[in-house]
């Protein structure tokens, strides 16, 4: 398998070529173009084998779906042949990126930055917490682990930040983090006063040692300066 | 006649360059400037046309979801420059047209008065078939550019490619398409969110957008306030 990225930041575009028996799990929407001979079904995401599996990810689906108005389904592409090409892209504009899992990182990632995925990547579903569905970032996050490559998005670019120490991130900027022995805490940006007037509200608090990914813009203000002008 | 597009792919802008004499023809609202000796007429139809035919390709533009009136930009006495952009963010690209290719309505941008841009009866079957795919046939020998939400991307396709209706820019006509379901089963129709596909076939370029300007649509609209009606 290969995957390229194509037209950063703005309208970042994957390429995805796979070669016969491979597949690719992918965010509801995002296939762009394909070629013929890649078959496809429509399944929940984590839903791998037995009966107990698919009911427990249907269940988690629905909870995604109504609790935080979250794509329910995923496409799994599968090639039939050799030299299948995949082109995929998000929704949102913005930008793109590949990651390598190894079989000893885990990656949480805002659950609305997932793209795609090949199959031996497990997803678990982690509750942001009440504060997240209310802040209107999106409400769980996924935790990728596994082995394979991942393919996320971000509203804007992407950058890395290396964290040693402690780190506080906008929660509305935040698209992923990694790192064992990171850890976050959710918390309002500084006391009421700070909140009311500094125009920040929930941000995430890093602290340890890994590394988290930004987007360079965020959905919340956007949806917030055209507001006024949508009558 | 030069076409060179700037500021490609997030804010791409058409530098049209026409020599003394020569016209170019652009859509409706594209204009962003232009210098003062390059006259601007508006009409429904082509100069040629009596007023019944030029109200007729006007209204069967409209009907494409085109402009209903074009206008045609003449470089009087000397060499002049005109410029056009298209209204979404996104990029613009430059086709040499040597025959007759397709466009998703509302990608037109410009194009000298040798190109015909007509509706395609013939996609009367994709017209009906949602999703908003409708074409207009361009046809003729020029420059024809052309615009989308997103980057654009040329695709050759030699056998068979599948591109998500919501994507699909422009394509050759030496390309056999037909609008269908993704394939898979009712599951991946019903819930599967990919709607429909355009699937071409044999040996040409399409074009594609790296965007869907309806599923960021439909990504931004619940987020956004009621109208007030």
């Amino acid at each position: 398998m290969k995957i390229e990225i194509e037209s950063r930041p703005s309208y970042a575009l994957a390429v995805v070529d796979l070669d016969q028996g491979e597949s690719m799990v992918v965010e509801s929407g995002a296939m762009v173009g394909m070629s013929p001979d890649l078959g496809v079904e429509t399944t929940f995401p984590g839903a791998s084998g037995g009966a107990l599996d698919w009911l427990t990810s249907f269940f988690v689906a629905l909870m995604r779906k109504f609790l935080a108005g979250e794509r329910m389904v995923v496409n799994v592409f599968k090639a039939k042949k050799g030299e299948q090409r995949l082109m995929l892209a998000p929704a949102m504009i913005g930008d793109l990126v590949h990651v390598q899992l190894d079989g000893t990182r885990k990656i949480t990632v805002q659950a609305g930055s997932f793209v795609a995925c090949t199959p031996k990547v497990k997803q678990k579903l982690v509750w942001g917490g009440l504060a997240m569905l209310f802040s209107g970032e999106g409400a769980f996050f996924l935790e990728m682990s596994g082995q394979g490559d991942l393919l996320m998005n971000s509203y804007g670019g992407i950058e890395e930040v290396e964290v040693d120490g402690k780190y506080v991130v906008d929660s509305g900027h935040v698209a992923a983090w990694e790192g064992t022995g990171l850890k976050y805490s959710l918390r309002k940006a500084g006391g009421f006063g700070t909140a009311l007037m500094s125009g920040e509200g929930l941000v995430l608090e890093f602290s340890g040692k890994g590394k988290v990914w930004l987007q360079t813009r965020n959905l919340s203000s956007l949806v917030g300066w055209i507001s006024p002008y949508f009558h | 006649m030069q076409i060179e597009v700037k500021h490609r792919p997030a804010y791409a802008l058409a530098v049209v360059r026409l020599d003394a004499g020569e016209t170019i023809v652009g859509e409706a609202g594209a204009l962003v400037s232009r210098d003062t000796h390059v006259q601007m007429e508006t009409s429904a139809g082509s100069k040629d046309q009596g007023l019944v035919a030029g109200l007729f390709s006007g209204l069967k533009r409209m009907v494409a979801g085109e402009s209903f009136f074009q206008n045609r930009y003449t470089a009087t006495g000397k060499a002049g420059e005109v410029t056009f952009a298209p209204a979404l963010v996104g990029d613009v690209t430059v086709h040499p047209l040597e025959g007759t290719m397709f466009l998703q309505s509302s990608a037109f941008l410009c194009a000298p008065p040798s190109v015909t841009i007509d509706p395609s009866w013939g996609g009367a079957k994709s017209f009906f078939s949602g999703n908003g795919f409708v074409l207009v046939k361009a046809t003729g020998s020029g420059p024809i550019a052309f615009n989308a939400f997103g980057a654009i991307k040329p695709v050759e396709v030699d056998g068979a490619f599948l591109v998500d209706t919501g994507h699909v820019v422009a394509f050759e006509d030496s390309l056999k398409y037909s609008v269908s379901r993704i394939g898979g089963g009712w599951t991946t129709f019903l819930f599967g969110g990919e709607g429909l596909v355009c699937r071409f076939s044999g040996k040409g370029r399409v074009w594609l957008s790296t965007r869907n300007p309806s599923a960021f649509g439909e990504l931004m609209g619940p987020l956004l306030p009621q109208r007030e009606s």
